[in-house]
């Protein structure tokens, strides 16, 4: 998976987005154990710093918890990350549906065309 | 060990009648990785060679690490400038024979081990290499040092991608919270991820001095495009 | 720091003043044997062969005597180019950063250049001595050096003293030259930005001038001074060794203000105004 950012929010902010991105889809799974800060930071291409940043707010929502001289772990705690990943998707589904209300779409349009996009994507 | 690892106070440079530099005021402190930025002949490069120590200024002063820029804030300062400075007859071995007598930070397996990953052999003559090559290897022997401060002087500028992204690799694995970083460059989106603070020169003044995570909050955009609006560079 | 950067100086030095050395020596050997094949020769009396070889010998010799010119001339001049390609172009940014000060950067290259020349020294007599060995020119030549000590009354110790005190004097006046010519260049560098060579010529010529004044100005000063002391008589009354160690003393003297001089001129230009490009 690729480190993507964009111009509008400071960088600290995207780091902590897409780590959590990487534990709710499984990319890095519960209990795994994390790269060092340095190390995260090269992969990113981004200052260590921000990344230490990013780091000690994901602790502070505890998604991720640090041991000591060991390093930094991911939560083992499923219930957290569903509660983050559902919190993400409602973000997600938030903005899908302003979007479509920008296009002008009614709700019940909008579950017709969700229902046939999904049956296609069965296919 | 001093508060701040770089002080500049009221720092003027005048050559003849023009003002190089103007008032420059500004304090860094350690592990900071520092963009100094600014549009061609700003006075980047002049503010570059006053904390290497290649020039004096006309009023003012420069503290690097509490002591006044001379023989010993050269033993932990870390100068790449923007031109090959190596001379012909060398071999890669020969300058880190150099560089390891008159520097004690100098770290030569980490530069053995940097060259190796470039596939530069060190028995090779300076003078045979191309420009982009030496380029590399100045750029190790600069960054395999223990400095507390290190200037990076355009080192992105007219580089291909590939080289610049290695250069920007180097920088982030080299970090170390004692040490700080200065890169001064005109190409600002490159490098923006890796800063932690930006300064910005203009006409020899010191005009921004900010956290990159401040001026992204308070502008809502990147570096880059702030000031290519605020000060149409 | 300062063996350190005499060690870098004569590594970079050595790559062109070595060959020279070999030149100079081979050169004689190359003279040598064709002075041998010259008595061949023209005891036999082959026409063309021996005019061949005359030229040849000619031509050797002259090419021997150049080289051992250049050898000795070039020495002063290229620690002059040295301080200048070294200190003010590129490889200033590294060198104008290690953490030395500049007084270390200046002695260590006059101290280099003291070391080659008394190399040259050194290769010019073995050069001589293969010239010369065997040969009736040789054989005069060592008679004289052998009859110099009883002539002069002067012992082995005296004659050591002698040479040494000449080494050291032809040093001291290279010293002298060159730290001329490096105050020049730091002067030119300052003064002349576009062109700090011409700017070096002009500094060389305005501080000949100054140095020539001031000697004339000396003279005339010591002649007004002989006439007006007591009878004219002052300065023909002193004995010829008296004059020799006063005028040697005054000359040391003033060469060693000199040198002092365009050293700290040097120091300060380079320490306050230096400015790469």
């Amino acid at each position: 998976m690729q480190w993507i950012f964009n111009e509008d929010s400071p960088i600290y902010l995207q780091l902590i987005e897409q780590i959590q991105l990487r534990i709710v889809s499984g990319i890095y799974r519960p209990g795994l154990k994390l790269p060092s800060v340095r190390d995260l930071a090269k992969e990113a291409a981004v200052n260590p710093n921000t990344m230490q940043r990013a780091l000690a707010e994901l602790e502070t929502s505890l998604l991720i918890y640090s041991k000591r001289t060991a390093g930094r772990f991911v939560t083992e705690d499923l219930t957290l990350i569903l509660a983050v990943k559902k919190k993400l998707a409602q973000e997600k589904l938030k903005d899908f549906l302003m979007n479509m209300e920008g296009l002008g779409y009614t709700t019940e349009e909008v579950l017709i065309l969700l229902k046939e996009s999904l049956e296609k994507k069965e296919e | 060990m001093a508060e701040y690892i770089l002080q500049c106070n009221g720092l003027s440079k005048h050559f003849g009648s023009k003002f190089a530099l103007d008032q420059i005021q500004l304090n860094i402190k350690k592990g900071r990785i520092v963009g100094l930025l600014g549009p061609n002949g700003s006075g980047k490069t002049t503010l570059i060679k006053h904390l290497a120590g290649l020039l004096t200024p006309t009023t003012g002063e420069v503290l690097i690490n509490g002591v006044p820029v001379g023989v010993e804030t050269k033993k932990i300062v870390s100068y790449l400038p923007d031109r090959t400075y190596l001379n012909d007859w060398m071999k890669v071995n020969q300058i880190f024979d150099l560089f390891a007598d008159f520097y004690e930070d100098f770290d030569r397996s980490k530069a053995q081990d940097m060259l190796k990953r470039l596939d530069i052999n060190p028995e090779t003559k300076l003078k045979t290499m191309s420009k982009g090559t030496k380029e590399k290897v100045q750029l190790i022997l600069v960054m395999s040092r223990e400095a507390s401060l290190y200037l990076l002087d355009e080192p992105i500028g007219g580089v291909d991608p590939a080289a610049r992204d290695y250069i920007l690799d180097t920088v982030i694995t080299n970090y170390n919270a004692n040490a700080s970083i200065i890169i001064s460059t005109h190409l600002i989106s490159d490098i923006e991820k890796i800063l932690d603070d930006i300064l910005f020169i203009q006409n020899g003044k010191l005009i921004l001095n900010q956290s990159t995570d401040v001026i992204r909050e308070k502008y809502g955009q990147s570096i880059d495009k702030y000031f290519r609006e605020e000060f149409k560079c | 720091m300062l063996k350190k950067l005499m060690k870098y100086e004569f590594q970079a030095t050595a790559r062109l003043l070595i060959p020279f050395y070999v030149v100079v020596v081979a050169l004689s050997v190359m003279v040598r044997l064709s002075y041998h094949l010259n008595i061949l020769f023209t005891t036999n009396t082959n026409t063309l062969w021996s005019n061949i070889v005359v030229v040849l010998f000619g031509l050797l010799t002259a090419a021997y005597v150049l080289a051992i010119v250049v050898m000795f001339s070039s020495i002063p001049l290229f620690s002059i180019y040295r301080y200048y390609k070294n200190l003010l172009k590129d490889e200033g940014y590294l060198m104008m950063t290690l953490p030395v000060k500049i007084s270390q950067h200046i002695w260590s290259k006059l101290h280099t250049m003291s070391v080659w020349t008394l190399g040259s020294v050194m290769v010019g007599i073995v050069s001589i001595f293969v010239l010369t060995v065997g040969t009736p020119v040789g054989s005069l030549l060592y008679e004289i050096i052998s009859v110099i000590p009883t002539e002069l009354e002067l012992g082995f110790f005296e004659i050591i003293m002698c040479s040494i005190l000449a080494l050291l004097t032809l040093i001291f006046y290279l010293y002298l030259f060159v730290m001329r010519g490096y105050a020049c260049l730091a002067i030119g560098h300052k003064f002349s930005r576009q062109n700090p060579i011409f700017g070096a010529i002009g500094a060389y010529l305005l501080i000949s001038f100054v140095t020539q004044v001031i000697a004339v100005m000396a003279i005339f000063l010591i002649g007004v001074l002989s006439i007006n002391i007591s009878s004219d008589q002052w300065l023909l009354s002193l004995s010829t060794s008296t004059l020799i160690y006063g005028s040697l003393l005054i000359n040391t003297t003033i060469s060693g203000l000199l040198f002092s001089t365009f050293y700290f001129i040097t120091k300060k230009l380079m320490s306050q105004s230096l400015n790469l490009e």
